[in-house]
């Protein structure tokens, strides 16, 4: 059963075409990871399925209701944490959740039972009654997920809830997401991390430029664009171009090749293209001083998947979409925020 | 987590009723009474500003105006309370203002409950602590030797237009907060609004002595029909008080109709 449906969303601001004909579903139950650069359109598809903000035309339900027509029924049927955590910075992690608590409607004692059950689930016992101004960016996000569930929410929405968390507390993210799907809750996760994708997600939306680009699982994706990439840099910098050509040969792509630090980078589907190489210069006797394979950045995959670099905004990036990006881990968690 | 059953969707009215915006409205204000419960110096620091500003000013115009400190305070003080009727309504644009930059007002949003609940609890939410604010105003003119020449009744009828006229001024900072990109633009944004309300007007010399074009102005400020309604209903004899009080309310009636759609208007528009 589909608990999501969107269809054909468009939505666009005075400049940007935010969203384009946007459609996907996810079925009961599961977690679909819709995955794209800032600026891809993943918050505003949140924000129209969370219904605060309308689409200029298409249709969507959750949970079998019509977001544009009975907002308020899809309201009771869903819980939101946004980009940012929000809480009240001056009210206790106790307050905040009994806040929510009797704004669904629950009893004084209910709230409070509520908001001290999630409490001790999220392991905010011992700052329960502090301001949530003292937590930390991790307990920050704790409660944030917690309010998000006070009402027993049947679709979750995450939008991007590990962004700017340490590798601790994105584990806790990632456990508590799948706990929830086991209790049978739909989740629609938002992410730019190729790696929390696949840990999470059972279905992939990429989005770009509002835009789907694909669709499938995370083993169907990887499988389209590769998902590892070669990496190496020869010992004698004059032997480059020779190495380039042999990589080049060897996975049927022209690498991209970095002319201040001479490292050598190519998409590759598997791992035979890495021995087809070694035996290349080894027979060539040409000594490297890196050789191996790294997951694909969600560049790279960008690159695959729409011919272009992810990041066009970036002016950090190399205008040169033939150059491979920086091999920086896809987990490098640093903490991007969007301007609203 | 229990999968322990809530009710289904399906039984969920398809929109919140009325008694809901009345309930969702105050536990939403309750936010901030729990706020000032928590951290009652809040109101210290609400009051400092008009307390120092009217120290000042009875320091500096006193020779001027009424020849004594003692007299000028009398004259001065129902003057600072309608003054900080417009002042202290800053905080209602920026609690708004930093709820929508922080996210929160969009959580209250995806919840299932009455959509201007939010908006409405904010101004309502305030008014405790102006209401503190205005008595402690009050309070402490008492200490520095203001006296009221009527009757308790008169006091009480004082503060309560005051309250309602802030209530009014909270609507325009409301909009302001709605509107403003940053929480740090709108007390410059309000205070350029409330400004010329605040000192074009006769709260602390007589709007005689005023140039011609500042007087036709201080005639129509709200806050002038409130100083002169509280001053009055203060200082005696409170039957004068009869033709500003029409006026003030006149005003916070033209106000609300002016600025409550406005403010829905930004709120929807903020979609």
């Amino acid at each position: 059963m589909e608990t999501i449906r969107v269809e054909d969303l468009s939505k666009s601001y005075a400049k940007t075409q935010a969203l384009s004909e946007v459609g996907f579903t996810a079925r009961a139950g599961t977690v679909l990871g819709l995955l794209g650069p800032n600026g891809s359109g993943k918050t505003t598809t949140v924000r129209v399925l969370s219904t605060l903000i309308r689409a200029d035309s298409g249709r969507a339900w959750i949970d079998g209701h019509d977001v544009m027509a009975q907002p308020h029924r899809v309201r009771a049927a869903i819980g939101l944490t946004g980009q940012y955590a929000a809480v009240d910075d001056e009210l206790s992690g106790q307050h905040n959740l009994e806040l929510i608590g009797r704004l669904l409607g629950l009893s004084r004692a209910a709230a409070r039972g509520r908001a001290t059950e999630l409490i001790e689930r999220f392991r905010l016992e011992d700052a329960a009654a502090r301001l949530t101004k003292t937590y930390s960016g991790g307990m920050r996000r704790r409660l944030d997920v917690a309010a998000s569930l006070v009402g027993r929410p049947r679709v979750l929405f995450l939008d991007e809830p590990t962004t700017g968390l340490d590798p601790r507390s994105r584990t806790e993210v990632w456990t508590l997401v799948r706990e929830l799907v086991a209790d049978g809750v739909t989740v629609l996760l938002t992410t730019q991390y190729l790696e929390e994708a696949d840990h999470l997600a059972n279905d992939l939306v990429v989005l770009d430029q509002g835009r789907v680009v694909a669709t499938g699982t995370p083993t169907e994706l990887k499988a389209r664009v590769g998902g590892l990439a070669l990496q190496m840099r020869v010992a004698d910098p004059a032997q480059g171009a020779q190495a380039a050509a042999y990589v080049a040969e060897a996975t049927g792509v022209a690498p991209g090749v970095d002319a201040d630090t001479g490292l050598i980078d190519a998409a590759v589907a598997d791992v035979t293209a890495l021995r087809r190489v070694a035996a290349r210069l080894e027979a060539e006797g040409i000594r490297f001083v890196e050789l191996g394979l790294r997951q694909a950045t969600l560049d790279e995959v960008f690159f695959a998947l729409t011919g272009r670099t992810a990041r066009p905004a970036d002016p950090a990036q190399d205008p040169d979409p033939a150059q491979a990006p920086d091999p920086a881990p896809v987990t490098a968690g640093a903490a991007e925020r969007k301007p609203r | 987590m229990s999968s322990a059953q809530h009710s289904t969707p399906a039984q969920l009215p398809a929109d919140p009723g009325r008694g809901a915006l009345v309930s969702h409205t105050l536990i939403l204000a309750g936010r901030h009474l729990t706020k000032l419960r928590a951290a009652p110096q809040i109101v210290v620091f609400s009051v400092l500003q008009p307390l120092i500003m009217m120290l000042l000013f009875m320091v500096l115009f006193a020779g001027a105006v009424s020849g004594s400190q003692s007299a000028y305070l009398q004259f001065l003080l129902p003057g600072m309370l309608a003054q900080n009727a417009a002042f202290m309504v800053t905080t209602v644009g920026q609690a708004i203002n930093s709820d929508i930059d922080k996210g929160i007002f969009d959580r209250f949003r995806s919840l299932p409950i009455a959509r201007p609940a939010p908006l409405i609890a904010h101004i309502l939410g305030d008014l405790p602590r102006q209401a503190a604010t205005t008595l402690a105003l009050l309070a402490f003119g008492f200490c520095i030797g203001f006296r009221v020449h009527t009757d308790p009744l008169s006091v009480v009828l004082a503060v309560a237009l005051v309250l309602l006229v802030s209530f009014a001024f909270s609507w325009i900072a409301l909009t302001i907060g709605l509107i403003a990109d940053k929480p740090e633009s709108v007390n410059m944004l309000v205070m350029i609004l409330l400004f010329p309300m605040a000192f074009g007007s006769n709260t602390m010399v007589a709007t005689d002595t005023l140039p011609g074009w500042l007087q036709a102005w201080a005639k129509v400020n709200p806050v002038t029909h409130l100083t002169d309604a509280v001053r009055a209903l203060l200082t005696g004899p409170a039957s004068d008080s009869g033709s500003a009080l029409g006026s003030t309310l006149l005003a916070c009636a033209v106000i609300l109709v002016l600025f409550v759609p406005l403010a829905v208007r930004a709120f929807t528009r903020r979609l």
